[in-house]
């Protein structure tokens, strides 16, 4: 069996250092990184360098470098257990769960941060248990009803947000719900990072853990069953696993677009092959989009942030058209 | 000797039956082949041993256990299964199919005897310098070939083989075959084979279950039996079929009447 070769190892390892350090230095108050090093080494306590680094951006560039991790990993294992090219972590609706559970709390509720968060993250989690109840109702449980099932889910809570957004008041629910709605990490506290963290870093090991069974799945229920599988059983840990760390990661940042699907399309590019690696590649690409995303949403603009999913989608864009042209047949899909 | 598998009085649907009654057995060191035409449930059948398909009376015993009760591992160590129809992603080698076959056994790595398993499967059928090509870049014979390999990976005493034969140049049906004729004569295991070529099916079976419209019709063994009982058998699946004896290889030939 081939393995990824040290230097590329290596290479990908400094490329995410490089970035995280860089995107630690990059804001509306910018560190130098003397400023980090004597931060690190405890020479700067007190001082408003340290405040800023360990209560706002240090939390903000690993929520950014974690948040790209997350949806990349579920872009990867959804496109290989659904056999899908075109599969993201929106399949399951979680992302428009997610939205609704916000936009509740900012209507219907205080609008607190506090809120937001728990709302978003319930209505994400409710949104696959409909899905995989929808599923279990279908009398064949086969890849399509999944997708089915998540598009009925999206579809409604689409149709639920939008009746908020009716009601919302113009002037400061609406103008909140949208913000939430594209996506950011400006919010991002040290406090809100910690717990959240949790959420999404045992979903994701288990996930990196669970790579066999996800290849084994892409192969079809039919077969992967009589190697021994449970399609059924291990697509819903699948679906719950990663829509539990995507909850984890949509309730602290909003939506964020198109990284969990173009980040496994640059990885397979890269490594050609739908092993451990590729799932490994697929993260460290999403973590490297998200911190330059975020680095260019804080610098575009002087004294404002740009939505994070507008500078997702303006990455993306290109990346996907040279795909598209990449190979004949489509970028990359199933042989029969 | 007891049957590696029995089937008694198996039904198999929904609300409607898509499979009634079908009761037989497949001892060790036997292929079975089920011949029957398009859509008379052949795949359904095999599927219904394998698992996938809802039971509604009847039983399927392996080794004397129900078939039923067993977990998807320990249904997998018991049987291994071709299916009609894979899609492989790009991306994934044919050594990292063949390594899927032992997934039932639990080791989360691949042992040395794995290993050696995996390749004495791949020489069987000729792939051992594909193992560590991309499937995508395989041809479809070369990538059905990759897939038998697997069921032998698998090690199970039962094969249910789909079409096995399907995209196969002339040259590799026969090596197939073989190999898979000797193996089970060799190993005692039992093959139950999905044809649709009653030449191959008279050539490598010791037996054929017949079907036509979900329903049992018969089942005919081959050795010792002359060319007009096969045809009289046959016949009822194939009105038009005609079966006669080539002197010169000792092997049934057929043709339909409608040429």
């Amino acid at each position: 069996m081939s393995r990824p070769k040290y230097s590329q190892v290596i290479l990908i390892v400094l490329i995410l250092v490089g970035l995280t350090v860089l995107s630690a230095c990059v804001g509306s108050y910018p560190l130098s990184l003397e400023d980090i090093g004597q931060i690190l080494t405890g020479k700067a306590a007190d001082t408003m360098e340290e405040r800023i680094f360990w209560q706002l951006r240090l939390p903000r560039v690993v929520m950014g470098l974690m948040s790209g991790m997350v949806l990349s990993l579920s872009g990867a294992i959804y496109q290989t257990i659904f056999c899908n090219p075109l599969a993201s972590p929106d399949l399951t609706g979680v992302a428009s769960g997610a939205s609704l559970g916000a936009a509740c709390a900012i209507v219907i509720g205080t609008g607190g941060a506090i809120q937001i968060m728990l709302g978003a993250f319930a209505a994400g989690m409710i949104s696959v248990v409909f899905v995989l109840m929808l599923v279990r109702f279908s009398r064949f449980r086969q890849m399509g009803s999944y997708i089915l099932a998540g598009i009925i889910v999206s579809s409604v809570a689409d149709a639920g947000l939008m009746c908020l957004k009716t009601a919302a008041d113009p002037e400061r629910e609406l103008a909140a719900i949208e913000f939430w709605t594209m996506g950011s990490l400006s919010a991002i506290t040290a406090g809100k990072l910690f717990p959240n963290l949790l959420v999404m870093v045992i979903p994701f090991v288990l996930l990196l853990l669970f790579h066999r069974q996800a290849v084994m799945l892409s192969l079809g229920d039919e077969h992967a069953r009589s190697m021994g599988l449970n399609p059924s059983l291990w697509r819903g840990i699948f679906l719950t696993l990663s829509t539990l760390m995507i909850a984890g990661m949509v309730s602290l940042t909003g939506v964020i677009a198109f990284v969990g699907l173009i980040a496994p399309h640059i990885a397979f590019k890269i490594h050609k092959r739908r092993d451990r690696g590729f799932f490994w590649l697929s993260s460290a690409i999403g973590g490297m989009l998200m911190l330059i995303a975020d680095m260019l949403c804080r610098s575009l603009l002087n004294g404002a942030e740009l939505p994070l999913s507008v500078l997702t989608v303006i990455l993306a864009v290109p990346v996907l058209i040279l795909l598209l042209r990449g190979k004949k047949g489509g970028v990359y899909g199933p042989t029969a | 000797m007891d049957p590696l598998l029995e089937l008694c009085g198996l039904t198999i649907g929904y609300k409607q039956p898509l499979l009634k009654d079908i009761s037989f057995s497949l001892m060790p060191g036997e292929m079975l082949g089920i011949l029957g035409r398009n859509g008379c449930g052949k795949t359904t059948l095999l599927r219904s041993i394998a698992g996938g398909m809802h039971r509604i009376s009847g039983e399927v015993r392996i080794q004397n256990t129900d078939c039923f009760r067993l977990s998807p591992k320990e249904r997998a160590r018991k049987i291994a299964v071709l299916p009609q129809q894979t899609s492989i992603m790009e991306g994934i080698t044919a050594r990292e199919i063949l390594a899927m076959g032992r997934y039932a056994y639990g080791n989360a790595f691949l042992t040395h005897a794995d290993n050696s398993r995996l390749e004495q499967a791949a020489a069987v059928f000729g792939i051992e310098d594909k193992l560590d090509t991309d499937c995508a870049r395989l041809s479809q014979g070369q990538r059905q070939l990759v897939l038998l390999a697997e069921t032998l990976v698998q090690d199970s005493p039962v094969l249910l083989l789909d079409e096995p034969n399907t995209a196969l140049d002339y040259d590799n049906v026969y090596t197939m075959f073989d190999s898979l004729r000797r193996l089970v004569n060799r190993e005692k295991k039992g093959a139950l084979l999905v044809l649709h070529n009653p030449e191959d099916a008279l050539r490598w079976c010791d037996r054929l279950l017949l079907l036509q419209n979900g329903r049992q019709v018969g089942i005919l063994r081959v050795k010792d039996a002359d060319a007009s009982t096969v045809q009289s058998a046959l016949r009822q699946i194939y009105p038009s079929i005609n079966v006669w004896t080539d002197s010169r290889y000792g092997e049934f030939r057929c043709n339909t009447g409608k040429l």
